[in-house]
């Protein structure tokens, strides 16, 4: 009888839905998934503390945990100074970016002007535009200009990569703060600058410490550009410097290690401390 | 509406009483156009009056007729395709809001949300740079008068509709400006507290007395807030005076079918001489009614066509005979068949067909008293308070009989 | 009525300050909007110009001078096997990434989304998007350190599980290569798949899953009528954006490969990067770039015109 087999197949799938929903899989998958995803970060952290001799002895947990190698990626070689780069690089970029993208993602979300559709489509366009196409015109024009290993060179590439990201979250961020808001502030007595100063921006707070969080994030992240202008030590960024690790003839793996380490740990302490904020900021870059 | 029912100025502008008062605000010759993808959209046509000061104007009308894009001219929220707005004697033309002495209450409150009930309410006079005593002093004084004296700390998310509106209207009280300007404020509110927030804004303004204009899609609360009530349908404005004269005296169709509830019926009718006298019956197929002398005066010397007559009835204007304990000319009575009958407590209200096969777009209404004996399927006699009925050009919408 | 200036304090600069303001306040769209876009005509479109010059220069000694020769670069390219070789690894990588992101990120996503408690949840969101922060050459050099051949802990562990005698050496071999490559963009590229993922489950309506539930639907029939459809907007865009940036991925290849064993992962990234820095053929580079740019253009199209339908679903 086909309705008494359709049935216990039913019963089947009900019974086995059930089971890939239990907390027992569910919680498996994501165990499964952190391991994945936290494995490498846990293996580099274990070689850093070893010697970079040491590494060859093949044991998976240091026998005497030593911060040598720490020592020498920092002082050795001096790459302290690519981390104070890379905290003045990613703070001025994420400073230039906020102060140029939140006006222009306010305005955005509140007025009308000749072409705003297509200045908007333009804003979307650049931010899917493949950066890898302007490393040479970025190398030629920095060459030309005099930017090559320079800081003030890799924060303007930091800008072109991350102001339209954030012109457009901030617009979205704007665009769900109800236009009552602004207009009360304007019949209460503000002028349009004090009404989105006094009124507005603290109410986009969050907004504004997501677009903030992201565009550190994405600039302390950045390779290509900080690569491509500098590999000096005046200016080069931690991660370019952990790279260079691997240029070397006998690669010193445990220091490399300890610098992947050094250059890992600001995202992980933001990614630990904002990840709400950095939540709300991918998705609101994407959704309206 | 075409444009004959505005032409008469002096019916459509009926006056308070008092002329001396002086005049607040003045719209004349108010239009907005919006230009949209399928072109341009006329939201406010042309639309004149005068506000005088301290009165109360409710702007009402169906949703889409222009009456808030009117509200945010007045504000500054909007620049006039055309016309003047004159506020306390100066012509405010490119003023920005914050020059106009306006203050707005929205309908969504509009409080700021990271600011405290006081410093909400104090932010007009900071931003003015008042100082910081009279600020004070001020804050006190509004939020004793609104009873939010015990919110002050708080924040707007953790207030309750009916506080967030006291507070709404606290930061605008609070500047003591020209002219209010409500934008649905209570439509967000629940039944009862609509009620009870729509008693207090009228003994509000008895206190204060400021020139308000007051927008709502909601007549009872336009009638019951007002000292005038300005109608507008499509962009234009259809008639603006006291609530009681808009209900007796609608000056077009738009204007009677839209104040009353239930609406005012609506029957295609004739004319027809009456052979004895100058009198004049009015005729359809469920009633012959014979009109008063001063309505059938009027429809005389108007000269225009008799071929599309609307007769207008409120359903409350209509009377159950046969519990009534007074008797009633024949000319004023008719039959109806009863379709439906649906008690709402101190009346009833019956919808009622000219016969049991009618189609439903021929049922009407009326109001008659709960001691009525009509049931469903009866067909009763009824009678009509003819003096305060109405009879409209269906062409123009005009009413013929004012 | 004018009370809104009398009581301005008037100090020194009171005029001056009224001056500004009053200027900000009519000039309002070019206060907010002018220093952004100015930017943007100098860091982008002047590079954008100087790109399309370039392409239509033929580089001559080594990048000391260049003459003009619009097509020669582009033909130069159609006809180099190399630039087709780093054609195909492009494709393979960025469809590689693709796959494996979507589906890992699709389960994490339902997964996570079937844990009730939220802080259990968010520490989970925490942990998985450790990847996703971690620098772009470091993810590349910590794979690099893993697959080393000699030293690397990936041998180890099979050696130790008894899978693998001696060592295999994954980077010096093209297929494996190529893997531990796709492997390694999507450990980085996993969370940001989730994310968008997640949100757009979480954006369906409970009540949907109430009725489907009292309808006696199972987990896959909800699964199939309620999840997709309500999904398939965000794991769209979520793919689009995936694909797109793979596509044009260099750090994390460079630095886990640099393009070997011989060019095996040489996607196009690094193939624009070996002609354009090192080599200092910059017209030919340049050409490159005009072709990856035009296919991520077309791409980016069909995503422009998805979240323009988005936005004016919302702004109606």
């Amino acid at each position: 009888m086909s309705g008494r087999t359709g049935l216990d197949r039913y019963r089947r799938e009900q019974r086995l839905g059930d089971a890939l929903e239990s907390p027992y899989v569910v919680h498996l998958v994501l165990f499964l998934a952190v391991l994945f995803i936290v494995a490498p970060l846990v293996w580099e952290l274990l070689t850093s503390l070893k010697t970079n001799d040491a590494v060859y002895n093949f044991n998976y947990f240091p026998r005497n945990p030593t911060l040598e190698s720490y020592y020498i990626a920092l002082f050795e070689r001096g790459y302290w100074r690519a981390v104070v780069n890379s905290i003045i690089i990613s703070s001025a970029s994420t400073v230039v970016v906020m102060l140029l993208g939140v006006p222009a993602g306010y305005a955005f979300s509140r007025y009308r002007f000749p072409f705003d559709n297509l200045v908007f489509v333009f804003i979307l366009f650049t931010r899917l535009f493949p950066p890898i196409g302007l490393v040479v015109p970025y190398y030629r024009i920095m060459t030309e200009f005099g930017l090559l290993n320079t800081k003030l060179g890799i924060v303007i590439a930091n800008v072109y990569l991350w102001l339209p990201l954030v012109v457009y979250i901030m617009r979205n961020f704007f665009i769900t703060i109800p236009h009552d808001l602004d207009e009360a502030a304007l019949v209460d007595g503000c002028t349009k600058i004090q009404a989105f100063r006094h009124v507005i921006l603290p109410v986009v707070m969050p907004g504004i410490a997501a677009g903030t969080i992201l565009t550190f994030l994405y600039s302390w992240r950045e390779f290509l550009f900080a690569f491509t202008v500098s590999t000096d030590l005046n200016s080069m960024t931690i991660p370019v410097s952990t790279f260079l690790f691997v240029g070397d003839t006998s690669v010193q793996w445990a220091s490399m290690a300890a610098a992947a380490v050094v250059a890992t740990i600001p995202s992980a302490l933001v990614v630990f401390f904002f990840q709400r904020y950095i939540v709300v900021g991918l998705t609101g870059g994407l959704k309206g | 509406m075409s444009d004959s029912v505005q032409g008469d100025d002096s019916r459509l502008d009926e006056r308070t009483g008092d002329q001396t008062r002086e005049v607040s605000l003045e719209l004349d010759g108010l239009t907005k156009v919006f230009q949209d993808d399928e072109g341009d959209v006329v939201a406010v046509d042309d639309v004149s009056m005068d506000i005088y000061d301290g009165e109360f104007v409710v702007l009402v009308g169906p949703s889409g007729c222009g009456k808030t894009t009117t509200l945010r001219m007045i504000a500054g929220l909007e620049d006039p395709t055309d016309g003047r707005i004159v506020l306390g004697g100066r012509d405010v033309a490119g003023l920005e809001p914050r020059e106009r002495d306006v203050a707005m209450v929205f309908q969504n409150y509009a409080l700021y949300p990271h600011k405290t009930v006081a410093e909400n309410l104090e932010f007009p006079l900071q931003i003015r740079h008042y100082p910081s005593d009279e600020r004070k002093s001020q804050v006190e004084s509004v939020s004793e008068l609104l009873g939010i004296s015990d919110l002050l700390d708080r924040r707007p998310g953790d207030l309750s509709g009916g506080q967030q509106q006291r507070v709404a209207l606290g930061r605008a009280i609070i500047r003591d400006p020209e002219v209010f300007l409500f934008d649905e404020p209570l439509s967000n509110l629940d039944a009862k507290l609509r009620i009870e927030m729509r008693t207090e804004l009228n003994k509000l303004h008895d206190r204060v007395g400021k020139t308000s204009v007051y927008v709502t899609h909601d007549q009872e609360e336009a009638m019951t807030l007002s000292d005038r009530v300005a109608v507008m349908n499509d962009g234009e404005l259809q008639q603006i005076a006291p609530p009681q004269t808009v209900y007796d005296r609608p000056a077009n169709l738009f204007v009677a079918s839209f104040i009353g509830e239930p609406p005012m019926n609506f029957f295609d009718v004739e004319l027809s001489p009456v052979q004895s006298d100058a009198g004049l019956r009015i005729v359809s197929d469920v009633f012959d009614l014979l009109l008063p002398e001063a309505m059938a005066r009027k429809l005389d010397s108007w000269d225009g066509s008799t071929d599309n007559l609307v007769f207008g009835v409120r359903p409350e204007d209509v009377t159950d005979t046969t519990v009534a304990d007074e008797t009633f000319p024949p000319e004023t009575t008719f039959d109806a068949y009863v379709a439906v009958v649906e008690p709402i407590g101190a009346d009833k209200d019956l919808t009622l067909a000219p016969d049991a096969d009618a189609p439903e777009e021929r049922e009407f209404t009326v109001r008659v008293d709960a001691d009525t004996e009509a049931r469903e399927g009866d067909v009763i006699t009824l009678a009509v308070d003819m003096a305060k009925t109405h009879v409209f050009d269906d062409e123009t919408g005009t009413n013929l009989t004012l | 009525m004018s009370e809104a200036y009398r009581r301005v304090p008037e100090t020194r600069y009171g005029r001056l300050k009224r001056l500004i303001s009053e200027f900000a306040n009519d000039h309002i769209r070019l206060v907010l909007l002018g220093p952004a876009l100015v930017s943007l005509v100098v860091i982008f479109i002047y590079p954008v110009a100087f790109l399309v010059w370039s392409s239509m220069q033929r580089t001559l000694a080594f990048g000391a001078t260049a003459e003009f020769a619009p097509t020669a670069n582009y033909e130069a390219m159609l006809s180099d096997p190399t630039f087709w070789n780093a054609a195909e690894k492009t494709l393979t990588y960025s469809f590689g990434s693709f796959v494996v992101t979507m589906l890992s990120g699709l389960i994490i996503a339902l997964a996570l989304n079937n844990v009730v408690r939220k802080r259990l949840r968010d520490t989970y969101t925490t942990l998985i998007l450790l990847s996703w922060a971690v620098p772009l050459s470091i993810v590349g050099v910590t794979w690099r350190w893993m697959f080393n051949g000699q030293l690397g802990v990936v041998n180890k562990l099979l050696r130790d599980l008894g899978l693998l005698s001696g060592n295999f050496s994954w980077l010096a071999n093209p297929e494996t290569a190529m893997a531990v490559v796709i492997m390694a963009d999507a450990w980085s590229r996993i969370p940001f798949a989730t994310i968008i993922i997640l949100a757009g489950l979480q954006s369906i309506p409970q009540e949907t899953y109430d009725a489907a539930k009292v309808d006696g639907a199972t987990t896959f029939q909800t699964f199939r009528h309620v999840t997709l459809p309500y999904l398939r907007p965000s794991f769209f865009v979520a793919g689009l954006i995936t694909w797109m940036f793979a596509f044009r991925a260099f750090a994390i290849p460079f630095s886990t490969t640099g393009g070997g064993p011989a060019g095996a992962t040489e996607v196009l990234a690094i193939y624009i990067h070996r002609f354009g820095i090192e080599l200092f053929d910059y017209g030919f580079a340049s050409a490159v770039s005009m072709f990856l740019v035009g296919v991520t253009l077309i791409v980016a199209g069909i995503y422009v015109n998805v979240i323009l339908e988005q936005l004016s679903e919302i702004e109606a």
